[in-house]
């Protein structure tokens, strides 16, 4: 989910919460402490890592810091998006789920 | 209301930075920055306007950050683990850490309410302590701490002149020195200046009396604030005669026309005088405080003298000058105004100081003291539960050493600790928030009244912020000082006592008499503070006013220019007014004075004495008075020597005066004061008209009790020198409401568009110099009590925990035949070396601590022996009796029990 935030480029601690609490419709709300062990954590597997590519001066702060996602970290994200497409597809097959409109 | 800052308070934000400290360090240095610009920006996302928003944000988020916090601490993933990093958003390690921390958190529950006693003694001692320190957070914050509402505030000073002299009492400004000030300073941006305007309002239901600033137009832009509507006053208004508008305080506005937007260009009758209403201030404007409006000062410089000096002047700073910048600067310009105009400002100087400081400083020291005072009482409530949880985890050593031995973690064991610790912390924190919040709505009509800045005390977010800081450290503290125990004790030795060893580990035992000497230390000394401000309220009480306070009554009153524009007017007012209150049933006398002792308006001004009478310094300082010859009756001053005035001095007669003890005192020594002769103004003045002092009267302490002798005064008789307003002094005996009715509808009689306002009786003047006596002399005797009681609680647990431990030890000694008498001196001892430890501490502190009370205490001295000594010996015997009764009890045991006991 944190990482999915990343697709559409940089971003900074807070753009992350907001981007994952818009997501997922305000199910999952991030405070600043798991924030950033996951994303410490994220640091440390190379999946993301700082960049010096920063907005405008204007819009910027000094003490933010944004991240964007590495090739293994975008590898990753695909990976397991592709993993959860197949758990839907099969889950549709079974009908646990419903069809999506297109499809009938 | 006012827009929410764009950023959490300082307190907030000091408060988050703490609790990040509960990370592990490697979290902490790679994102503490961020994490706190995250807090920011949450803020700003989850904040609307409203206190209560603020404060649920920041409980939240702090409880949030302390859990988060402390699992990540307690549950750092062994190196290799890397877990699922597609799912980081629900990190297993935090949620483990947090349901892990529920665990401990319900065991903790479980444990404290199995011991009810030790929970509850300890969440209301705390609840105590930490109550008394957010009350005076509270207070404390608002007037002290908090910047003023303005922009830029730290610009903003206070300027006054200063008289000659080693006092250099500061006083009020000339206008010509004013306007000297303006055209040549260097260092302040703008000046303006201001004086107290009252009025008569007429036109809106009943005459009332409304008080508001007459300032200079620079005064708005000054100060900086947006007004609410409208505009402020231009250039043009404030000239010679000034122009007929007015500006409503934003509280007046809303009070008397509903907050009615269209109130713009509507007229007002002040004095007669149809004025038009050109702005609404900004709510949070209230200097100088509580006006219900402002009006352009408009000098007629022509007009103005140098020595009559009755301007306030506030000051904004260029950007980069500081507070001693302008200093250096006005003194400058005073140095330059004295040579040029020796006969009036030779040795005048100026004084400078910050708005805030101005508006505070009078109850800085009180307020600090009380800080102190409650920092005390929180430390002695602290070491109680300290003390008592010490004794709680003693008794707990064997089961935490079988814990360990089964395979929990040391890890666990301090985690409860400090889960114990925070807990209490934070329902006594609780406790507190609710005896702060009800102690504040019961001081706010009494003793805060008189405390600048007093509307904005509250039990606020910030406060909230602070009593959560305070649970927080006091929590940590506690379970630290818990950990202690199981830390020092080796697990093996432990398990082999059985939990019959014969004493506690030496270290707790250490650890809690250091404890309990420090309590008794603190308690000591807030016991002779307490005692120190209680003599001082005795002594002030017992000060001779110089006047009988009994059934006196005082009216204030103010005739209008245009219903009295000349002297014959004014004077008749005086004769119809009081001719119509004396024949009043039950009026004893009545008088009229201006100005009134212990009011506004009092301040020295020089008069000249004959060379032969004073040759080295003619020129003197005396504080004028008009009176009539009844206020000398109505107030029962005594007339020493000479006589009184009367009826025959009337506006074509001679001259005349009387003076009061400390003016003959002072200047005339041992000559005869019936028949010399004085002059208002300064020696060599060129027309003089000379009044002779026909009598003495007493003294009357009129600027404050603490004034041990009387200031000098000079008394012209009203009829010479008519003032058009004043107090009404009446005495009458019998109930006051009727009295007060009757003297209404006297006036009333003679002008039935006159209000009177602002009734007192003379208790009410007396008492209100006592005011700040008594608030400092209450709270702090409250807090010697509950600090005595608490020390005192302290002790006994101790002394019982002590005996509890030794019980094998004494049944042993009793068996092998040791007198009851030595058992008792052998319990008594458990108490006496921390006890006497603790108590020559707390003299020591006390000493040191003398020098903040000095300004506090009123005819006693801060070093006061006897207090010194009462307050120690006190202490002690109720300690000593508090301990008598365990001490009796052990040595009256049956000694096969206390064996047993194990």
């Amino acid at each position: 989910m944190i990482l999915l935030a990343f697709a559409e480029g940089r971003a900074h601690g807070y753009q992350i919460k907001q981007a994952v609490e818009e997501r997922s419709g305000g199910q999952v709300r991030l405070d600043a402490g798991s924030l950033y062990r996951a994303i410490a954590k994220l640091l440390d597997d190379g999946l993301i890592q700082e960049t010096m590519d920063r907005p405008e001066p204007s819009e910027d702060d000094a003490r933010r810091r944004y991240y964007h996602l590495t090739d293994a970290g975008r590898q990753v994200v695909a990976a397991e998006a592709r993993r959860l497409a197949d758990l839907v597809e099969i889950a549709r097959a079974n009908d646990l789920i419903e069809q999506p409109e297109a499809a009938r | 209301m006012s827009p929410q800052p764009r950023r959490p308070s300082l307190a907030a934000m000091v408060v988050f930075s703490l609790l990040l400290g509960l990370y592990p360090r490697s979290i902490r240095t790679r994102f503490g920055a961020e994490m706190r610009q995250f807090f920011i920006d949450d803020y700003r996302a989850c904040v609307g306007v409203g206190g209560w928003g603020a404060s649920h944000f920041f409980l939240r988020s702090f409880w949030k950050v302390a859990l988060d916090g402390i699992g990540a601490r307690l549950h750092r993933p062994p190196a290799g683990q890397a877990g699922d990093p597609l799912a980081p958003s629900s990190s297993g390690g935090a949620r483990e850490a947090v349901s892990d921390l529920g665990r401990t958190v319900r065991q903790t529950v479980r444990g404290l309410v199995r011991s009810p006693g030790f929970a509850c003694t300890s969440v209301l001692t705390l609840g105590l302590g930490i109550g008394a320190c957010t009350t005076i957070f509270s207070v404390t914050h608002p007037v002290l701490i908090a910047p003023l509402p303005y922009p830029e505030p730290e610009e903003l000073a206070s300027l006054y002149e200063k008289a000659p002299g080693a006092e250099g009492r500061r006083g009020w400004v000339s206008p010509l020195t004013y306007r000297d000030w303006v055209e040549r300073t260097q260092h302040f941006e703008h000046l303006a200046s201001w004086r107290l305007s009252v009025l008569t309002w007429t036109g809106a239901g009943a005459p009332r009396v409304v008080s508001g600033w007459a300032v200079s137009a620079g005064y708005f832009p000054l100060m900086g604030l947006e007004m609410t509507l409208g505009r402020g006053f231009t250039k043009d208004e404030d000239g010679p005669g000034a122009s007929r508008v007015v500006i409503l305080s934003h509280a007046f506005w809303v009070q008397h026309y509903g907050s009615d937007r269209n109130v713009l260009g509507q007229s007002m009758t002040l004095d007669g005088q149809s004025h038009t209403i050109v702005g609404i201030a900004n709510p949070e404007l209230d200097f100088p405080s509580g006006g219900d409006y402002w009006t352009p000062i408009g000098f007629d410089y022509g007009l103005e003298r140098r020595d009559f000096r009755y301007l306030g002047v506030i000051g904004r700073l260029r950007q980069g000058s500081t507070l001693e910048d302008g200093r250096a600067d006005l003194g400058r310009i005073s140095g330059q105004v004295a040579q040029e105009n020796p006969d009036t400002n030779a040795g005048w100087g100026a004084q400078v100081s910050g708005l805030k400081e101005a508006q505070v400083g009078s109850v800085r020291p009180i307020l600090t003291g009380m800080t102190a005072a409650v920092a005390l009482l929180l430390l002695i409530s602290l070491g109680n539960v300290a003390n008592l949880s010490l004794a709680r985890s003693v008794g707990r050593q064997t089961e935490s050493a079988v814990r360990v031995a089964l395979g929990a973690s040391r890890g666990y064991l301090a985690r409860r600790s400090m889960v114990e610790g925070l807990m209490l912390s934070i329902v006594g924190s609780a406790i507190g928030v609710w005896i702060a919040s009800g102690a504040i709505r019961l001081m706010s009509t009494t003793v805060l009244a008189s405390v600048p800045r007093a509307e904005e005390i509250m039990v606020d977010g910030t406060t909230l912020v602070f009593a959560a800081g305070i649970a927080l450290v006091v929590g940590l503290l506690l379970g630290l000082l818990s950990l202690a125990v199981p830390a020092g004790a080796s697990l093996s030795d432990t398990l082999r006592a059985g939990g019959g060893g014969v004493t506690a580990p030496a270290r707790a035992h250490r650890l809690r008499e250091a404890v309990l000497a420090t309590q008794v230390a603190l308690a000591l000394s807030l016991l002779i503070g307490a005692v120190l401000l209680t003599r001082s309220l005795i002594a002030m009480g017992g000060v001779d006013v110089g006047f009988d306070p009994e059934d006196v009554l005082t009216f204030s009153f103010d005739l209008p220019g245009t219903s009295y524009p000349d002297a014959e007017s004014t004077r008749a007012f005086y004769r119809d007014a009081l001719a119509a209150i004396g024949e009043i049933p039950g009026v004893e006398a009545a008088g009229a004075v201006t100005p009134m002792p212990m009011e506004l308006g009092s301040a020295p001004s020089s008069w000249s004495l004959p060379t032969e009478v004073r040759p080295s310094a003619p020129t003197v300082m005396a504080h004028m008075r008009t009176a009539t010859p009844g206020y000398f009756e109505a107030m029962r001053i005594p007339l020493t020597r000479g006589r009184a005035f009367d009826g025959g001095d009337q506006e074509d007669t001679q001259q005349v005066a009387l003076v009061n003890e400390a003016f003959v005192r002072q200047y005339l020594g041992n000559l005869d004061p019936v028949g010399v002769r004085v002059h208002a103004g300064d020696a060599d003045a060129d027309r003089v008209e000379w009044i002779t002092v026909v009598g003495v009267v007493g003294d009357v302490r009129f600027r404050s009790l603490r004034t041990i002798d009387g200031e000098p005064e000079i008394y012209l008789p009203n009829q010479q020198l008519p003032t058009g307003w004043g107090h009404l002094v009446v005495r009458a005996g019998g109930p006051r409401e009727g009295t007060v009715r009757a003297v209404s509808a006297a006036v009333r009689s003679v002008d039935p568009e006159l209000p009177l306002a602002d009734v007192r009786t003379g208790e009410d003047i007396v008492g209100r110099q006592l005011t700040a006596a008594r608030l400092s002399t209450t709270v702090s005797s409250v807090f010697a009590a509950a600090a005595t009681a608490l020390a005192v609680v302290g002790i006994l647990g101790v002394l019982s925990i002590a005996l509890a431990e030794r019980v094998r030890e004494i049944g042993l000694r009793m068996v092998l035949g040791a007198p009851a008498g030595r058992i008792r001196r052998f319990a008594l001892t458990r108490a006496v070396r921390p006890v006497v430890v603790g108590l020559a501490l707390g003299l020591a502190l006390s000493l040191a601590a003398s020098r903040l009370l000095e300004s506090q205490v009123f005819g006693v001295s801060a070093l006061d022996p006897l207090t010194y000594a009462l307050a120690t010996m006190g202490f002690a015997t109720a300690i000593f009796l508090a301990c008598l009764a365990p001490s009796l009890r052990a040595a009256s045991t049956d000694p096969l029990t206390l064996l047993r006991s194990d």
